[in-house]
């Protein structure tokens, strides 16, 4: 267990460099499309203070990008991700993952796509359509800004864990059993499940409740596509959490919590979610560690990625 | 502990495989019955309870289905012994699933395929033909019957090998049936697909709002998107045999443009996972044997 958290570490760096910047993100106000449930400044409710940039070793192999948006809608998003140096807080974390080819990872309009499916040899893309339809949707679903703060920091890590999941697996000719996209899911969230509790916490509740709100009812030639379902895909991310840690994530089965904001997972498919994790933790170790320089890995381990103030408290 | 809940559509892979196996009578020079079956596979039919299932025991036992499998087998070279069960799955009629079911349990290394599992998809089988006329009665049955027996295949290999699955196993079960399928001739793949086909879309999604997602909170993908999954692998993986099949409109477009990278992906799985443990000439013989009747075939 323990070479397995070393190693998701890395990953999980990326996403906590990201979310170390809650104000990168937190800042944007709706697009005029949506629907703002409050009137409240997401700068106002979110940690507005960000650390400085930790020190870790650059990867040579990994460039990061951010294309500067021809809609005016994505400026605000730009400037917050670029001015934080949030994918140069990405390049850090993969640093210790050696890749044969180098990869580049962009921050990118996609032409109206919310994602665009990562060709070998192109860049990783984070769409700026996906960012401003995570940060829409939240601020349609709930006033609170801690769990906006939470749910807009944990989707954009989703999202940066996801395509970074691609890239490796292209880059390292990973054997993937299974749908691509699910697999790159369940390694998003093993990442994240290595965060420690807090941030595991966070991270992963975010994205569900992401998932939640998205309500996209799916029909017909829907269930042809790529990705799973949104509601598939909740009781994935909360699967693997239950499954790495059964005590910090007690309250996603068994008896219902009071109160509590989040769904739970029937017990038929969490008495196996314990094996679910410990199939890609295997699967990690396997074919992704090998690939991992022990010595950076034990430096960007020790690095703050993400100090506990950073973490929003929308957690139960 | 059972590894998993049926997994009807793939099921029918051992069964294809054996109904083939007895519906090719005469042990030509392709016939299955020249390849050695894997030492390591051991078979059972076990005589049902209930008398209605009788019929289907004797059918099968007869048709010699697990002997095709053992064979099938045979290029795998398995690290345990494995055993291949027919019986009956629910004598009690307590089981939520009514025993229509196929499993492989990998405490005990065991695949078991229920009687009423098979029985359930002869009674669900079209009379003669779809009113389309593209699926046949014998191809309904069998290709179901082939794919759920090469998805258990996978379980076991998947368990047995200690292949590394970084998705979710019950769709690389389902790949794996595909990938497998794949490994026929050109006429059984067609009916294999054309099992999965007829299973799975029989069979209604649940709602897919959120609010409902308990229906989603399954460690099995929907039915719609097991059967696109499987057109999509057939046609990245045999463009020629499977265009029909988009022509037909039962795989949109948008995801057909995808399938040949798809199933290269699972090409290059199954040779750094599973291809080691193959022998390659006696691989290359079950290729080429015949397995199903001319009436399976259709």
């Amino acid at each position: 267990m323990a070479s397995a958290r070393i190693a998701a570490t890395i990953l999980a760096g990326v996403a906590s460099l990201i979310a170390a910047q809650p104000s990168a993100l937190a800042d944007e106000t709706p697009s005029a499309q949506a629907t703002p449930a409050a009137q409240a400044t997401p700068a106002a409710e979110a940690t507005p203070s960000a650390p400085a940039t930790p020190s870790t070793p650059t990867a040579a192999q990994i460039d990061v990008k951010y294309e500067p948006p021809t809609d005016p809608k994505f400026q605000p998003i730009f400037e917050a991700v670029s001015r934080r140096k949030v994918l140069e807080r990405l390049q850090g974390f993969l640093a210790p993952l050696r890749l044969p080819k180098p990869l580049t990872i962009r921050l990118a309009e996609c032409g109206g796509a919310d994602t665009v499916p990562y060709q070998s040899g192109e860049p990783a893309t984070i769409c700026y359509e996906l960012v401003r339809k995570i940060i829409d949707i939240t601020y349609r679903n709930t006033n609170d800004p801690n769990e906006r703060a939470q749910v807009i920091y944990a989707t954009f890590v989703e999202a940066a864990l996801h395509q970074a999941a691609y890239a490796v697996f292209d880059l390292l000719q990973v054997p993937v059993w299974g749908r691509e996209d699910d697999a790159a899911d369940r390694v998003a969230a093993f990442v994240m499940t290595q965060f420690g509790d807090q941030v595991a916490v966070s991270t992963i509740l975010g994205v569900a409740k992401f998932f939640e709100y998205s309500q996209h009812a799916w029909t017909g030639a829907d269930f042809a596509e790529l990705a799973s379902p949104e509601s598939q895909r909740f009781y994935n991310y909360l699967c693997m959490a239950y499954g790495a840690d059964p005590l910090t994530f007690h309250f996603l089965a068994g008896a219902p919590v009071p109160g509590s904001k989040i769904g739970q997972i029937p017990d038929f498919r969490a008495v196996r979610c314990e094996r679910e994790f410990d199939q890609v933790r295997q699967a990690f170790n396997l074919r992704i560690m090998p690939y991992i320089d022990p010595d950076l890995m034990t430096k960007v381990r020790a690095t703050q990625w993400l100090m506990p103030d950073e973490v929003p408290g929308g957690a139960e | 502990m059972r590894h998993a809940r049926a997994a009807r559509l793939p099921a029918l892979l051992f069964f294809g495989l054996a109904v083939c196996a007895a519906a090719g009578t005469k042990a030509t020079a392709d016939s299955w019955e020249l390849i050695p079956p894997n030492p390591q596979v051991g078979i059972e039919y076990r005589p049902p309870v209930s008398p209605q299932l009788e019929s289907v025991y004797q059918y099968l036992k007869g048709r010699k289905v697990l002997e095709e499998m053992q064979r099938f087998l045979a290029p795998l070279h398995l690290p345990h012994h494995l055993e291949l069960l027919m019986l009956e799955c629910d004598p009690n009629h307590d089981r939520p699933d009514h025993g229509e079911n196929a499993f492989y349990d990998p405490d005990a290394r065991e695949i078991w395929l229920c009687y009423e599992f098979i029985a359930g998809d002869i009674k669900a089988a079209p009379q003669t033909v779809t009113p389309d006329g593209f699926i046949t009665r014998e191809a309904s049955i069998v290709g179901d019957l082939i794919g759920t027996a090469l998805h258990e295949s996978g379980h076991m290999m998947f368990h047995m090998l200690d292949v590394p699955v970084f998705g979710r196993e019950e769709d690389a079960a389902d790949e794996m049936a595909s990938y497998l399928a794949l490994k026929f001739n050109k006429d059984i793949e067609r009916t294999i697909v054309k099992g999965f086909v007829y299973f799975w879309s029989r069979n209604k999604d649940p709602p897919s709002e959120v609010r409902g997602r308990t229906l989603f909170s399954d460690y099995h993908g929907t039915s719609s998107q097991r059967m696109y999954n499987a057109l999509c692998l057939a046609y990245g993986g045999d463009k020629e045999t499977f265009q029909e099949f988009v022509d037909r409109g039962w795989l949109p477009k948008e995801r057909a443009e995808h399938c040949a990278q798809e199933f290269a992906q699972l090409k290059l799985a199954f040779e750094k996972t599973i291809e080691p443990y193959i022998d390659e000439d006696l691989m290359a013989r079950v290729g080429k044997t015949d397995w199903l009747t001319p009436e399976e075939l259709k």
